[in-house]
């Protein structure tokens, strides 16, 4: 039973003491929440696929706190073994499972490769799900009912609504998103009683490598488009997540929350109505 | 400063001298903010800004039934008179006079609970939203309800409020986005507090009722309060139109 006393002494929103696992971490928004995280106080490891990625990443993260890095494909089996073995021996157990990780493909329908479609579906779900299920035993070392494991999913808003910039569609992209929300769901429910939340956050546009084609052409109808009529700060996705992570988040479960300027609730400019 | 600092805010949370609010109004008086306490009950209100001050914060206690237009007005009158600006608005304290199938709820109850829980939120925003704006910018919380989720057969005018509050975040985040105002709800499942008190006192009903919800337990007022600071602070900056629910996931395990 979460005891109320123990609120008042604890700050709400610590994370220090805990350990974490960032897939994608060595660009854009995975290598941003690994800096939140540090700065923070949770040990971290980072992993992505690219051996001289992980090595700059790592540089950059390894003032801000206890850092390593592990060059791994979320989408091979034998990778994601490596992985989570890796991290064991260096954190001993995972109190956040950070599923960033993710890769897009846009093409016109009738260009749309199986290919491209296998390949992003692999990557955002089916990786996400055998990753997950194969660090529960790590989860749960780190689990306890006054402070759950948490599993945080990195979803889209381009899975709660069809894509804003629909003149380079991402079919693959999207469905895959919104089927990570759903998963998240499921997981919620199936892992709740071992005390592991999971929850997902759904971006909006942030600055990264898979967005800077788009901004370059399409930037000011992103804005239009957005009720805070900007794109959003890497602070912000670090807020949310720290939300989750800490015990202010310990009985948020099974949600999918956006982080998008109100961008998906919004009628927009795409008016049918009037 | 941290991203979760509420330094230099002012507060307003309605009935917040109990449960859920009391807990908004402690936390967001521990990261920083200024907070003004309101419930029907003056004494009530004075004691809480009291054990605030006591803890190191800064309070002021204003009595306002929400059911009434002229004491919203008051109340944030008697806000900007102390400290001259509203920068996070908590719509929290909600009534529910009645319990049962909705063909047989009075018109009067049926009104009430629509003028007061759809009502004041919507008077408040309002009074509050221009000179938020004005002042560039600050954000609102409703206190809504997993009620507003799904169909009931006992509680169906609450829920109508509970929904409705979903609908005014989506709506006001649009219309006051280009001024920096941000509008979200918070939709809390079983919260131990007076107004569920039913329903976690009695250790039988509270196993029948928890054994249905992933996490097993109901949650605690404080891990409302949480998602009310980040909203309100600059971790929540780019969210707004949201309802986040927390409710250990018992909403979608059906
Ligand atoms: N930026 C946005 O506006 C936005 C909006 C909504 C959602 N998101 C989501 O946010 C997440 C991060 O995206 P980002 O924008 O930060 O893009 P990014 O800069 O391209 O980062 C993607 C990261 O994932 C890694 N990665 C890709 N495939 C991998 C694999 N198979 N195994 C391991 N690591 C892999 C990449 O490193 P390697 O190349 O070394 O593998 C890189 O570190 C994604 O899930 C994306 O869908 C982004
Ligand atoms: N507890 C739950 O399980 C739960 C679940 C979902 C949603 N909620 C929502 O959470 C909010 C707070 O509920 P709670 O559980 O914290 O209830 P609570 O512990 O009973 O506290 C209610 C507070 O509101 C005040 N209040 C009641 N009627 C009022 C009125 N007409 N005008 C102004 N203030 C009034 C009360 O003080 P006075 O009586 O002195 O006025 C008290 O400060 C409500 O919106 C409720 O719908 C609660």
């Amino acid at each position: 039973m979460v005891d109320s006393e123990n609120f008042a002494i604890a700050d709400l929103f610590s994370l220090a003491g805990k350990t974490a696992l960032v897939t994608g971490g060595s660009s854009g928004i995975g290598l941003n929440l690994a800096k939140g995280l540090l700065i923070n106080g949770v040990r971290v490891v980072i992993a992505s696929r690219k051996q001289e990625k992980c090595d700059e990443a790592l540089q950059e993260l390894a003032p801000l706190g206890e850092v390593s890095a592990f060059a791994a494909d979320v989408t091979k089996p034998e990778d994601r073994a490596a992985l989570l073995e890796f991290c064991g021996a260096k954190l001993g157990s995972l109190s956040i499972l950070i599923n960033n990780a993710g890769s897009n493909w846009a093409a016109q329908l009738q260009d749309y490769p199986d290919e491209g479609f296998d390949k992003v579906v692999s990557t955002n779900l089916n990786a996400v799900f055998s990753l997950t299920r194969d660090a529960i035993p790590l989860l749960e070392l780190a689990a306890t009912e006054e402070d759950p494991a948490r599993i945080i999913n990195i979803g889209s808003m381009d899975g709660l609504q069809v894509p804003i910039v629909q003149r380079v569609p991402t079919f693959a992209y999207s469905a895959s998103k919104a089927a990570l929300h759903h998963l998240t769901r499921t997981l919620a429910v199936d892992l709740g009683p071992k005390h592991i939340t999971v929850n997902a956050v759904a971006p909006g546009f942030f600055a990264s490598r898979m967005t800077d084609f788009v901004f370059d052409k399409y930037l000011s109808d992103i804005e239009d488009e957005c009720p805070l009529h900007r794109i959003g700060r890497p602070e912000e996705l670090v807020g949310i997540v720290t939300y989750l992570a800490s015990r202010a988040g310990s009985y948020t479960n099974g949600t999918v929350i956006p982080v998008d300027g109100g961008t998906s609730v919004s009628k927009g400019k795409r008016d049918w109505m009037e | 400063m941290s991203l979760f600092s509420l330094e230099g805010k002012v507060a307003l949370i309605t009935g917040s001298t109990k449960g859920i609010g009391k807990a908004i109004a402690e936390q967001m008086a521990k990261h920083g903010a200024k907070v003004v306490i309101s419930s029907r009950n003056q004494d009530a209100c004075d004691e809480v800004a009291a054990e605030i001050e006591a803890n190191g914060g800064e309070a002021l206690a204003v009595a306002c039934n929400i059911n009434y237009p002229e004491q919203l007005q008051a109340l944030v009158d008697a806000t900007l008179a102390k400290w001259g600006k509203i920068d996070a608005l908590v719509c929290n304290a909600a009534l529910n006079p009645f319990f049962g199938a909705s063909q047989d709820i009075p018109d009067e109850a049926f009104d009430k609970i629509m003028r007061a829980n759809i009502g004041s939120v919507h008077k408040l925003c309002q009074l509050v939203l221009p000179g938020m704006a004005k002042a560039g910018g600050g954000a609102v919380v409703i206190v809504s309800s997993i009620g507003g989720l799904k169909g009931t057969d006992k509680l169906g005018a609450y829920a109508i409020s509970k929904a409705a509050d979903m609908q005014i975040a989506r709506n006001l985040a649009v219309e006051w986005g280009k001024d920096n105002i941000r509008v979200n709800c918070i939709a809390p499942g079983l919260i131990r507090t007076d107004f569920a008190r039913a329903l976690w006192e009695n250790p039988e009903i509270y196993e029948a009722t928890v054994s249905k919800y992933p996490m097993r337990r109901i949650g605690e007022p404080e891990e409302i309060a949480g998602a009310a600071v980040f909203l309100a602070s600059a971790a929540g900056s780019f969210t707004t139109g949201q309802t986040i629910v927390i409710d250990g996931g018992g909403t979608i395990a059906g």
